[in-house]
């Protein structure tokens, strides 16, 4: 019975969460939102008996997911308030065709029970961290190498798009430093009186673009 | 563990989510940031899906593809806000409306 | 325990795409990327070729993850053969623009080793994570061209549909595995093969399944990003796309519905018959309308695509046999196309229809193969673009689908319609002024690569139609095998 009474509350979080998600006029608040319908999600999960699954839900939404987001919407300053207008014209076709779709779904889940679906998972099951592993690192080592290349795509696209070498910084290479010795820098000559000096190690520097 | 409450009613509770997602793209058609964040929880509605069949059907099966799923969309923010970033900067706004440089 | 060597030519992609990665991080220039790109993917055909993999990896229960069969085995070779002209246009292309970098033959690596994955998968979290792997990593190159406002805006557009489909996928994964219990493919044929109709939740899962795959496919309902993409994306990048993803997807689709599908026949045939129809028609259409010849040219791949869905309808080892002989064909059609293509932007000529006037005046050579390649997509008979469409056109009659075939031959002609238009305003029209004055005087581009590409496209186009056996020998036992 607790459980049922859980599972509405943490239902209706979510649906309000999501709801600030998509009507929030301030981006900011959505983010919020977003925090909020993920941390009862979590909630939902750890209730589901998927702990582990919960607390990553957290971890990846909460810590990295919605940060990321609060970044991006820092660095970038825009209008918000222009980009709320004509909204209003996208609602009727938009919740016609939806409400359709969710009147679809809702059919099709109700229409038939769900066979085979009658022993959910014993109180004293193992679906804990470890047994997750173990079949992570078994029989599912494919989709988990697979997942490593993944996010390797992610790292070398967020660089190849957003990192910029500015010629406009000064930088210091230290190695360059180290090896410098006097004789590169530092020419002694005996000028003649009235014969002036000209720096013979010198040469103009270009910029090196890369 | 649960008295009234079946996989039935948390199909429902995915569905709303998922038609939630929907209509925040249609809705907030020009503002690609609330667009990234609809898709959230569309992901999200998949997620709950999988994890109760699982815990209904006892099987983990759900359980490792939840998993997985929650890896691919950290990487795929990471690419989407890039590319957002990028576009950004050669245009001054975040306006999808305003993507109109091709036409026909 | 798995054998890992039916995985060989996947994990040379992505320890290869690993090389590339370091070899450009540590000062490696991108050309020598680019040919150790090369390099990696000619070697790894030789395995392949000799070697072919058969049987099923990561065995789990009733299925397995991955399954390999000589159609598999077929796609992926063609896949291969397809990824070193591609690699080879992004040079001359982004070095011109000063945005050549090492890191591109990493990513293009990593999107052939998701599409690998892909035509093997036999578990929907392998198909999942393939369809990703070989999703980002377009993306990215998609907006390649960082200081152009049209490249990011495309990827922009990519990305956000691409996430929404591989969302729709992912509830539809959810609802299929709620009601039947398991993602496997072997367990959902066992699960579906006990006749009548699926429940409602399970069909409505399969369709969103689909569904994401005909986005990938750029079928009509769901083709709409596909014009932004190929227009605003750096033309090597649209090649890439518009050759192999297509087949990727188009393999995996094959194989979902011969598989775990194969019972609901009579309900995927005609679904798939509309959609087919209506790819071919909208996209020969709309692309007469077209001014800029890459937007003609997605217009155009969107008909194409039609074309290929005519085979799959068909579902006979003919029908599918026809499907990777046309994607075969197609792919290298649009790669020769493109090499052109990218040969005329460095030359700094307007790639628009009104800009080709009197293009066989001012370069003869790349204007008589712009020809013979528009010919071949045309489906004009000597060149192997007739056979491709004979292919699929005749197990579809054979299958019973005449109207189909029909609707896709008056289609045809529409489109050879506009092919034929393009080669008189190369041919006979006489350039405006202002065209003329930009283009540069002729120059002979002795060094790039693109006209070798250009000329191995027509080459293979031309033996291939006059000797279609050479292919569709390879083609049917591959297709037959999947019954």
């Amino acid at each position: 019975m607790l459980a049922d009474i859980l599972f509405l509350a943490f239902a209706t979080a979510i649906i309000l969460g999501a709801g600030t998600v998509v009507l929030a006029r301030n981006p900011m608040v959505g983010v919020l939102g977003l925090v909020f319908t993920f941390l009862n999600a979590a909630g939902l999960f750890i209730l589901l008996q998927a702990e582990f699954l919960g607390l990553l839900l957290i971890m990846v939404y909460v810590g990295a997911i919605a940060v990321m987001f609060l970044f991006v919407l820092m660095t970038i300053d825009i209008d918000f308030v222009k980009l709320r207008e004509g909204m209003a014209a996208y609602l009727p076709l938009g919740a016609v065709v939806m409400l359709a779709l969710l009147a679809e779904l809702l059919l099709a889940a109700y229409a038939a029970p769900i066979s085979g679906v009658g022993n959910p998972i014993g109180e004293g099951a193992d679906t804990s961290a470890a047994a997750l592993g173990a079949l992570l690192f078994t029989d599912y080592n494919l989709p988990f190498q697979m997942a490593g290349l993944v996010l390797l795509t992610a790292m070398v696209g967020a660089i190849v798009l957003t990192h910029r070498r500015r010629s406009d910084v000064k930088r210091q290479n230290i190695a360059k430093q180290v090896l410098r010795k006097p004789e590169d820098s530092m020419t002694l000559t005996q000028p003649k009186v009235g014969g002036g000096v000209t720096a013979s190690h010198w040469e103009p520097q270009t910029v090196e673009e890369k | 563990m649960f008295y009234s409450i079946t996989l039935t009613h948390i199909l429902t509770l995915s569905s709303v989510l998922l038609v939630l997602g929907l209509v925040g793209i249609v809705l907030n058609r020009r503002n690609i940031i609330a667009i990234l964040m609809c898709l959230e929880l569309i992901l999200l509605s998949a997620n709950i899906n999988l994890v109760a069949t699982s815990h209904f059907r006892a099987d983990l099966a759900g359980h490792i593809f939840t998993f997985f799923i929650l890896t691919v969309a950290a990487a795929e923010l990471a690419i989407g806000l890039a590319i957002v970033t990028l576009f950004f900067r050669n245009r001054g706004d975040i306006e999808i409306d305003s993507a109109d440089r091709m036409r026909g | 325990m798995t054998d890992l060597t039916l995985l060989f030519p996947t994990i040379f992609l992505a320890v290869w795409a690993l090389v590339l990665l370091m070899y450009g991080a540590f000062g490696g220039s991108a050309r020598t990327t680019a040919a150790f790109a090369c390099f990696g993917l000619a070697m790894l055909l030789v395995p392949m070729l000799t070697k072919p993999a058969m049987g099923s990896a990561f065995v789990l229960g009733q299925g397995a993850l991955l399954g390999f069969s000589p159609f598999t085995q077929l796609a992926q070779v063609l896949l291969l053969v397809l990824a070193i002209p591609v690699a080879l246009l992004a040079e001359p292309f982004f070095e011109g623009r000063k945005a050549h970098r090492a890191e591109i033959y990493t990513l293009m690596l990593l999107s052939l080793c998701g599409m690998f994955i892909l035509t093997a998968a036999q578990d929907f979290l392998p198909m999942y994570m393939g369809l990703e792997l070989m999703s980002f990593p377009l993306y990215i190159m998609a907006a390649m061209l960082r200081d152009r406002a049209e490249s990011s805006e495309a990827a922009l557009k990519y990305f956000v549909l691409g996430g929404l489909a591989s969302g729709l996928l992912l509830f539809g994964v959810g609802l299929v595995y709620a009601a039947t219990g398991t993602t496997q493919f072997a367990s959902l044929m066992v699960a579906l093969g006990q006749g009548g109709m699926p429940w409602p939740l399970l069909s409505v899962g399969l369709a969103l399944t689909v569904l994401a795959v005909l986005f990938k496919l750029s079928v009509v309902p769901f083709h709409m990003w596909t014009p932004d993409v190929y227009q605003g994306a750096p033309t090597p990048v649209t090649a890439f796309m518009a050759a192999l993803p297509k087949l990727a997807a188009i393999v995996l689709l094959v194989r979902l519905l011969e598989g775990p599908l194969s019972g609901l026949q009579e309900l995927w045939q005609p679904a798939l018959a509309v959609l087919a129809a209506a790819s071919m028609v909208v996209g020969s259409v709309v692309a007469i309308r077209q001014t800029d010849v890459k937007r003609l040219l997605a217009w155009s791949t969107i008909a194409n695509v039609g074309f290929v869905l005519c085979g799959v309808v068909a579902a006979s080892p003919q029908g599918h046999g026809g499907v990777l002989f046309y994607l075969a064909v197609y792919g290298l059609t649009m790669v020769g196309l493109f090499a052109v293509l990218i040969e005329l932007e460095n030359l700094q000529e307007p790639v628009t229809v009104h800009g080709l006037a009197g293009l066989a005046r001012r370069r003869p050579w790349l204007a008589t193969m712009l020809l013979m390649l528009l010919f071949s997509m045309a489906g004009v008979p000597p060149f192997a673009g007739f056979m491709a469409k004979l292919n699929v056109f005749a197990p579809l009659v054979a299958a019973g689908y005449t109207w189909l075939a029909v609707v896709g031959v008056m289609a045809s002609v529409v489109a050879a319609f506009y092919s034929l238009w393009l080669v008189k305003t190369m041919y006979f029209d006489v350039p405006s002024a202002e065209v003329a004055v930009v283009a540069k005087p002729v120059q002979s581009a002795q060094q790039s690569p693109l006209m070798l590409v250009a000329l191995a496209a027509v080459a293979v186009v031309l033996v291939l139609g006059v000797l279609p056996g050479l292919l569709s020998n390879l083609t049917l036992p591959a297709a037959t095998a999947l019954f």
